[in-house]
């Protein structure tokens, strides 16, 4: 399961991006934009898609962030990570995300950054999304703009956008332009995005009022059925995942809301007898059981309904100038993974592994876990799906829990990598967690262990004091075929004992 | 709350009875594990397999022209030596012997099926050289599911006698015009009689789902063909003896140049206890390219299509029980789909032949009458997978229980008190002659009741039902594993060989400390500790002193494998005989050296110590270096060296008692089901090292629990695989499995260590379990695993619909 040969490039600019998608377009496979990999690099392994230019979106720092746009809404760059989303209140740096053709109505803070109280402020409706979406792993990675450009129908963020009223900003040859989330999503996996267009960021209208209840079949799995509602100024959404190709509103739901109707029994009629509720069968769910479900999802979303939070602080925030429109003056910070020219054929790359700089020479196609395992002999990085899903491979890269079969060696370059082979100490002494997994018989075969110790590592350096429960969720983006994963939770719990986060249930 | 129930068996500290850390964790947790995926050699090349797209296809030809000879050479059947097959034999009477050909021959019969082979630099350029070879397919009529309505129907008397199967458009294999490769009736006492003149007669027709091992790790293998006529093959085997034995045979080379090595293995689960067409495949062409070794690691999405899946079966049963719950007769029709071969070694018998001979698991039943088929597919050939046949006869066995406990008014964990084998009633004959020498099952049983607080979850659920709540579930499940199966009940359906047996040898080098060579292998069972922590107790040396070695057919004299719970039982018994006999030999030694009775010497942390003195006289160092570098100290009559090889063949096997119980709480809106507590309770007999032995049986009930409510190899009719990758076929991860409460009761078995195989009791349980616990919270039989939200909630509204629920 590996990718067929494509060119990389990496373009620093919105215009760039442009420009590479119209060249590759002229070519035999041609070009497909790379965010955060999650979906796209399981269809390149499956050779399910098999373009001859990957353009990576990686370097475009400037499309990170969430910053508000007005006092009703938000605007989150498309190269924002699920992760980035799950933490609030919005202080993401990077941002400087504006409206297309907006004179000045868009907000940042003097530098480009913002700062804690600077930013977006809250919007708990996509903290309570971002929960959903995959395992900590997956969010590191992923983004919104490509999950949104994905649009796959079970997933969380096409779910609320439309929810939200989502007007999506899209750059391409011609003038940038604004598509409604209601126009965006055309069908399975079909968007309004023409081949050389990139979604470059989006405006939410914060909800004054919203619940997400979803189904899936394990934890963090696409959604079986998902339901989000918002009150918004322009009125009620009642929106759907899972049920049909697209997410669907639900007029006749959203109407009896404007009318004052409250009662749960009462929407999830609606919803039940709604003809956007008519649902498709599949391997996991019956057609009439994603209608029935629709409708109970709604109904617990009207039980469930929360306040949004006010607007945005409007703190050390300034009116953009228009220069900041101008898509060559939009990298206004300094990228952090610099841009890069069209590459091909096989590379010399230099990887910062384990706190030495190891030079390898690959192929724009070559994972990062192939290059580790067969090129610089770490071969304590195991492979166990290739599609992002077992987390066997599972290394660290700038501390945050990455999987090395859906990241290319050439994306890893100028990033710290951490290895399982790069955490005993010097002298051999083993790290607290692998004692731990040792302590505790959290390993039997021993194959699925370097992702989960990682893991577990990171785990404990955000969260020092997981309870059992915690654990359980936090590892759940790993899969142990042996242990029953009895004595992994027990080892992860004693680790954290062992390295003073202690007192966990 | 995890811990064993009883207090380990009194030993060293390290010793048999202990936990030591084990002797595997640091390499493996530093990312130093020797995997057979992570190895490289000099000049060696990668292999990539081109699969049929389809499930039944006549092979019209195949192009590779576009690839060059040199840089791509490319195998297919026609290639030079390819004309030969594995052939699994059974003497089972009416057993049709099918071909399984190392690349598909003339036709493919299974989508997923290896075709072709490339050889490349890497494994990109394999993938990358796959595209340009063209097949000329001409699709043929498809079979996918192993019984048809008509068959269900025209017995649907689940007595036990059904009628001969028709013959099919497009059988899988000439030989076999029905599809049926193998069929046998067991029958024992009067069971039209008995049923006749039951109180109660209750019937159940349940199909299990199709899933597999899914070991984290693939298959791998790596090749090496020497032009001096050596063929070394790396793989993650269980079996490498078997392996050695077969590829010899098939490729007509002496076993002694042929020499298997298995290192780590990330995981096995039965699915690597095969000899598949691929590793054949790969070493024929190590042998066209003398020199080159030869790479092949399975990625997930080969796994899934085409490493063995298991438990797609369908049982007609009927059952009969006296007004007081006890059995009066039990009868069944059961078939199995084997897929498209007959797996090597283990024949297309294994899954049928096992539900036919266990069906009525730890319960007395006189009159029994089960016929089993098992039958040909165009889908992945079925093997042995953990539990082989019984997560599905223990789920029919408790299923016949519940329901004839309702039949009855019965309280249902009365019906097995009353059925079970107890200790008086050992030694007991089950209807298919297998004895079974323990009956410790009622104890399991009521330990099992009190740990999960029975009691207090019955009142629970009556006070649920009285003032509302979701309700819950207690399910129940009661098996009986036989373990370590020695000559006389030995593993498999009728094969040309017995696996009864294992050798051991162990060797003190000459710094006295011990060198372990066991038969079998390990794929994350800790046998380099157990194995370690036996002859350490045996011989009276340190843990530290023991190494142990397996999985090289070169190092070790013989072994069968890692497989059907035997490593501790028959493994275990070798290496402690021979550890025994060391231990012996050293003393006649060191008898003569310290003139001394050799009655009065003994061995302990490697020191020999004469009675009565606290001082120890010498060590095992001294003695060792005398045995191997001082023969002029030899006494007469002594051979240099110290060592000592023993098989041990239990003969017959042990049988290890095992009892689940968990409580469930369903949510009538969407059909979820939570486990709100799960308990376990085995009879592992002594435990060597209890916290591995914890180990399996939690592994184990987690692999259950995925067969009984998430994993589900799901064919379309035409043969494809609809859950090619880990997003479609769901494992449980963390989140989904329960704390589990396991206990141990600890009955030493009749054996050197008194010792019970443990590694796959775990997953007999847990579908008996969660069908048996949404029957009792809600009042619907589960005929269908796996049990999802979507079944689950579609039933309820049916049961509400038409008032059947009960
Ligand atoms: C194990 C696993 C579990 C997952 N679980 C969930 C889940 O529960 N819910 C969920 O929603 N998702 C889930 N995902 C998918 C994940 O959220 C992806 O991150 C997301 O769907 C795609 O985002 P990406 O940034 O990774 O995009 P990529 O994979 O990089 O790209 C996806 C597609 O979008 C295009 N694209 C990307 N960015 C842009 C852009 N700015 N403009 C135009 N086109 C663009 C790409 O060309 C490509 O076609 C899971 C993934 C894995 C591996
Ligand atoms: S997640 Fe990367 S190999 Fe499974
Ligand atoms: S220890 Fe074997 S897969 Fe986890």
């Amino acid at each position: 399961m590996k990718p067929a040969p494509f060119a990389h490039v990496r373009p620093a600019t919105v215009a760039e991006v442009v420009e590479a998608l119209a060249a590759g377009a002229d070519l035999d496979g041609g070009a497909k934009m790379l965010a955060g990999g999650q979906s796209l690099v399981p269809l390149l392994a499956m050779r399910l898609a098999a373009p001859s230019l990957l353009v990576d979106l990686n370097a475009l720092p400037s499309l990170r962030g969430v910053a508000a746009d007005g006092p009703d809404a938000v605007r989150i760059g498309a190269l924002t990570r699920h992760a980035d989303l799950l933490v609030q209140p919005y202080s993401v740096s990077g941002a400087d995300l504006v409206a297309p053709g907006a004179t000045g109505g868009a907000l940042r803070n003097e530098n480009g950054l913002t700062g804690p109280g600077a930013g977006a402020g809250d919007m708990p409706l996509l903290a309570e999304a971002a929960r959903w979406i995959g395992h900590t792993a997956i969010r590191a990675r992923g983004t919104f703009g490509g999950s949104l450009a994905h649009a796959d129908p079970n997933a969380e963020w096409p779910a609320v956008a439309l929810a939200c009223d989502a007007e999506l900003a899209v750059a391409g040859p011609s003038a940038e332009r604004t598509v409604t989330a209601h126009r965006f999503f055309h069908g399975l996996l079909q968007t309004d995005l023409a081949d050389d267009e990139l979604l470059t960021s989006v405006r939410l209208a914060r909800p004054r009022a919203w619940a997400f209840t979803e189904l899936a079949r394990r934890h963090g799995d696409f959604a079986l059925v998902l339901c989000v509602v918002t009150e918004l100024d322009a009125g009620w959404r009642v929106v759907l995942g899972g049920v049909a190709g697209t997410p669907v509103r639900c007029p006749s739901a959203e109407a009896l809301l404007d009318a004052g109707e409250r009662h749960p029994a009462a929407i999830a009629a609606a919803v039940a007898a709604a003809p956007e509720a008519e649902a498709f069968s599949d391997l996991h769910a019956s057609a009439a059981y994603r209608r029935a479900m629709a409708a109970e999802l709604a109904a617990r979303a009207l039980r469930d309904l929360r306040p949004g939070p006010g607007a945005a602080p409007v703190l050390g925030t300034e009116h953009v100038s228009s220069a900041a429109l101008d898509p060559q003056n939009r990298a206004v910070t300094p990228p952090s993974p610099s841009a890069s020219p069209e590459r091909a054929g096989t590379l010399a790359v230099t990887l910062n592994v384990n706190g030495r700089h190891r030079a390898a020479a690959c192929e724009p196609r070559h994972t990062l876990a192939d290059v580790l395992r067969e090129q610089l002999g770490l071969t304590g990085t195991h492979l166990g799906c290739e599609q992002g899903v077992c987390g066997a491979c599972t290394v660290l890269i700038d501390g945050e829990p990455v999987r090395s079969c859906l990241t290319f060696a050439v994306q890893a370059e100028g990033a710290a990598i951490t290895t399982i082979e790069g955490l005993a100490g010097p002298d051999g002494a083993l790290h607290p967690v692998q004692d731990a997994f040792s302590r505790c018989h959290g390993l039997q075969c021993g194959y699925c262990t370097p992702g989960f110790v990682l893991t577990a590592v990171h785990l404990l350096a955000t969260e020092p004091a997981p309870t059992r429960p915690v654990i359980r969720e936090a590892l759940s983006g790993n899969l142990c075929r042996c242990t029953g994963y009895t004595g992994i939770v027990d080892a992860v719990e004693s680790a954290a004992g062992s390295m003073g986060g202690g007192g966990a249930g | 709350m995890t811990g064993p129930a009883t207090a380990p068996s009194a030993g060293t500290s390290d010793g048999v009875g202990a936990s030591p850390r084990r002797k595997e964790d640091r390499r493996l947790l530093t990312g130093n594990g020797r995997f057979v995926s992570d190895l490289q050699l000099p000049r060696m090349r990668h292999v990539a397999f081109l699969r049929s797209p389809w499930a039944h296809a006549r092979i019209a030809g195949i192009d590779a022209s576009a690839l060059d000879p040199h840089e791509h050479p490319v195998f297919t059947a026609e290639s030079p030596g390819f004309d030969v097959s594995l052939r699994a034999l059974s003497a089972l009477p009416g057993y049709v012997t099918t071909d399984q050909p190392p690349l598909a021959r003339g036709t493919a019969r299974f989508a997923g099926e290896a075709v072709a082979a490339v050889v490349a630099d890497d494994r990109y350029q394999a993938e990358d050289a796959l595209e340009r070879i063209e097949i000329e397919w001409e699709p043929l009529p498809v079979t996918v599911r192993a019984w048809t309505d008509e068959a269900l129907a025209a017995d649907g008397t689940g007595v036990g006698r059904s009628p001969a199967p028709e013959p099919v458009p497009a059988p899988v294999h000439p030989e076999a015009p029905d599809n049926q490769l193998l069929s046998r009736t067991f029958e024992a006492g009067d069971v039209d009689g008995a049923l006749a003149g039951s109180a109660a007669v209750v019937r159940r027709s349940l199909t299990t789902n199709r899933h597999g091992g899914n070991p984290m790790e693939g298959r791998a293998g790596v090749a090496l063909y020497t032009d001096d006529g050596h063929l070394t093959f790396w793989s993650g085997s269980q079996v490498p003896h078997l392996v050695r034995n077969l590829l010899a045979e098939i490729l007509d080379m002496p076993e002694s140049r042929v020499r298997v090595i298995a290192p780590d293995v990330g995981g096995g689960f039965g699915v690597k206890a095969v000899l598949y067409p691929e590793d054949l495949a790969l070493c024929l062409m190590a042998r066209s390219l003398p020199g080159t070794p030869l790479k092949w690691v399975e990625d997930r999405a080969e796994h899934l299509t085409a490493a063995c899946a298991a438990r797609d079966h369908h049982y007609e049963l009927t059952a009969g029980f006296s007004a007081d719950g006890r059995l009066t007769a039990v009868a069944a029709d059961a078939w199995c789909n084997v897929g498209a071969y007959s797996v090597y070694p283990w024949t297309a018998g294994i899954e049928a032949l096992m539900a036919g001979g266990l069906l009525t698991g730890p319960y007395k039943v006189e009159h029994y009458r089960c016929t089993v088929r098992g039958i040909t597919t165009n889908t992945t050939p079925a093997g042995p997978y953990r539990g082989v046949a019984r997560p599905a006869t223990v789920y029919a066995m408790e299923a016949l229980l519940d329901s004839g406990a309702r039949a009855l008014g019965l309280d249902p964990v009365d019906v097995r008190r009353v059925n079970l084998i107890g200790p008086d009633d050992v030694p007991y004959r089950l209807p298919t002659r297998l004895v079974d020498d323990t009956g410790h099952y009622g104890e399991c049983l009521e330990a099992a009741a009190d740990r999960l607080d029975l009691a207090g979850l019955r009142a629970e659920q009556a006070r649920r039902r009285r003032e509302g709540g979701r309700p819950i579930g207690i399910g129940i499940a009661c098996y009986n594993e036989l373990t370590g199966l020695g000559r006389a009940a030995s593993a498999g359906p009728r094969m040309p060989f017995r696996t009864g047996h294992e050798a051991c040898t162990v060797r003190v080098n000459p710094d006295g400390r011990v060198l372990v060579l066991s038969g079998v292998t390990s794929q994350g069972q800790g046998w380099e500790t157990t194995a370690a922590q036996i002859v350490a107790d045996a011989m009276g040396v340190a843990l530290d002193d023991v190494e142990v070695r397996y999985g090289d057919t070169d190092q070790v004299l013989w072994g069968f494998g890692a497989f059907s719970s035997r490593q501790a039982v028959i493994a275990g018994g070798a290496a402690h005989l021979a550890a025994r006999a060391v231990r012996e030999a050293a003393l006649r030694l060191a008898a003569e050296l310290y003139e001394a009775n050799v009655d009065d010497l003994r061995l302990e942390g490697g020191r020999v110590y004469v009675a009565g003195s606290p001082e120890p006289v010498g060590s095992l160092a001294d003695v060792a270096r005398v045995a191997y570098l001082e023969s002029n100290r030899l006494p007469a009559g002594f051979e240099p060296g110290l060592d000592a090889t023993r098989f041990y063949d239990p003969v017959m096997g042990a049988f290890a008692a095992g009892v689940q119980l968990a409580a469930i709480e369903i949510d009538p809106a969407t059909g979820e089901l939570t486990i709100l507590r799960w308990v376990c309770v085995e009879d592992a007999g002594r435990a060597i090292n209890p916290q591995i032995v914890h180990g399996q049986v939690a592994g184990s009930i987690a692999q259950g629990i995925g067969g009984a409510l998430y994993e589900h190899l799901v064919y379309d009719d035409d043969g494809n695989l609809r859950t090619g990758t880990l997003l479609d076929y769901l494992m449980p991860t963390s989140a989904e499995i329960p704390e589990m409460d396991i206990g141990h009761i600890e009955r030493p078995a009749d054996n050197p260590l008194g010792v019970r195989g443990v590694g796959e009791g775990g997953t007999l349980g847990p579908a008996a379990v969660l069908a048996g616990a949404v029957a009792d919270a809600v009042g619907i039989d589960v005929d269908e695993l796996p049990i999802t939200p979507d079944r689950l909630w579609l039933a309820l509204q049916a049961a509400t619909t038409d008032g059947t629920s009960r």
